[in-house]
């Protein structure tokens, strides 16, 4: 081993100690949520910026609104709506489930509640 | 420089095996999402398998979600599976069919409940609670005493090993005890597995196994008044934790609640309290029991839960009234 293999090791080491760094820190966390048709996801969407989208349900679209870093589903196809009825929600704990539509809205943050009972 | 990029390839192979040994030993999040049950059940696991081990796992407990939904399924008829819809609709009065061991046992289950709850907790009530679902679904015209005069006799069910036979076109309803029942299943598939750290949350009917990584899981109970927030939390390990309220299918009209837990023997909903909240050692049993202290009076049924050692629960009357057994402690 000479000095510039020494080198070499240490360039490798930093690599991958900025590569770690740098995966860690981009993982945002309590301003994405996570839009799933199923199982499958469809976008992650940003809280941080107001804007609207739509999605396609069972039952036809569902358009979500972004306002004020919360989610919500704005209007949807559904027999009685429950998942517009849901509101706004920014926490991890609370998804909002459309069932007759099969979409589901999760929001990544840290919470330290693992479930809830409804 | 031949050296230097042996150097490297070995460095990397290095590097290689030391990620592979750390990953079989750092716990892993998983999570997946079933629709079954006429609900949305998430499992979240935490585990140091891989995830090609645990696809296979959560194929398992979709297999048993979606075998136990079909079989318990009262709406739906399926190619070849004698199921709810079967023996309610189309098995004629007093004729003999072999069933599924699987739905036997959990009609067995709640024969058995209907005897240790004085009648309260009733699966032979399909006829009942078809009426007063109609009724919420539309919210229009309350059913008048002679729509509620169905039969509900749980003694015209024969159950007899594998052997069922109906009288009096009497009709179950598994809905109140299904999803304890399969949710059980999953917890003690998952332990069998060598999976510990689990939460399944079965549409609110939440089984956990052993918090890792930290003192215990926290479960939130949902505010009746605020659904979308919740009035407690709970720190449970190996638990399950079950709520019965009046806020998830029910129908206003003239200002009272009339909400999907009926009492068979008023044959109404249930009107006296917002929500009940059961934690015990067993999900079957806690399903049970939070439809049956929703339908008993609060004093009674905080006398059971006082002399039962296996379960505790938190009443929510109303947001100024909110009682808890005497050994609930998980706050």
């Amino acid at each position: 081993m000479n000095r510039s293999d020494l080198k070499i090791i240490a360039f490798i080491i930093l690599l991958a100690l900025v590569l770690y760094l740098g995966l860690n820190l981009m993982k945002k966390e309590g301003n994405i949520a996570s839009i799933y048709y199923e199982d499958d996801l469809l976008m992650t969407v940003d809280l941080n910026t107001d804007k609207e989208y739509v999605v396609s349900g069972q039952l036809g679209d569902v358009i979500l609104e972004v306002k004020n870093g919360k989610i919500r589903v704005k209007e949807e196809n559904s027999p009685r709506h429950l998942c517009s009825l849901q509101g706004y929600t920014n926490s991890s704990s609370k998804p909002i489930i459309c069932l007759p539509n099969k979409i589901i809205i999760k929001v990544s943050n840290v919470s330290d509640i693992d479930g809830v009972v409804y | 420089m031949k050296r230097k990029i042996g150097i490297i390839i070995l460095l990397l192979i290095l590097i290689y095996l030391i990620v592979l040994f750390i990953d079989k030993s750092i716990y892993k999040n998983y999570s997946k999402d079933l629709f079954y049950m006429d609900t949305y059940i998430n499992i979240k696991l935490n585990t140091t398998e891989s995830k090609k081990e645990i696809d296979v796992i959560f194929d398992d407990i979709d297999y048993l979600y979606s075998s136990y939904h079909k079989l318990t399924d009262r709406y739906h008829e399926y190619d070849g599976i004698i199921n709810a819809y079967y023996l309610n609709e189309l098995l004629p009065d007093n004729k003999e069919v072999i069933i599924d061991q699987r739905l036997a046992d959990i009609i067995d289950i709640g024969i058995d409940y209907y005897n240790q709850t004085n009648g309260l907790f009733n699966i032979a009530s399909g006829n009942l609670t078809e009426v007063w679902k109609e009724f919420i679904d539309d919210c229009a015209i309350l059913p008048t005493t002679e729509d509620l005069n169905v039969n509900i006799d749980i003694t015209d069910i024969k159950l007899n090993g594998n052997s069922y036979m109906k009288d009096n076109n009497v009709k179950i309803d598994l809905g109140a005890i299904a999803k304890g029942y399969v949710t059980e299943l999953v917890g003690n598939y998952l332990e069998d597995n060598g999976i510990y750290s689990y939460v399944i949350n079965a549409g609110g009917n939440v089984k956990v196994g052993n918090a890792y990584g930290k003192e215990s899981f926290v479960i939130g109970i949902t505010d009746p008044n605020d659904t979308s927030s919740i009035f407690t939390r709970v720190n449970i390990n190996n638990k399950s934790v079950v709520t019965s309220g009046n806020y998830q299918r029910y129908c206003m009209l003239n200002g009272i609640n009339y909400n999907h837990i009926i009492n068979p023997k008023t044959r109404y909903p249930v009107a006296d309290k917002q929500s009940v909240t059961v934690i015990g050692n067993n999900s079957v049993i806690a399903d049970i029991y939070s439809t049956y202290l929703y339908i008993l009076p609060l004093e009674d049924g905080l006398k059971l839960v006082n002399s039962n050692p296996d379960i505790e629960a938190i009443w929510y009357i109303d947001k100024d009234n909110i009682v808890r057994s005497d050994n609930f402690n998980y706050e």
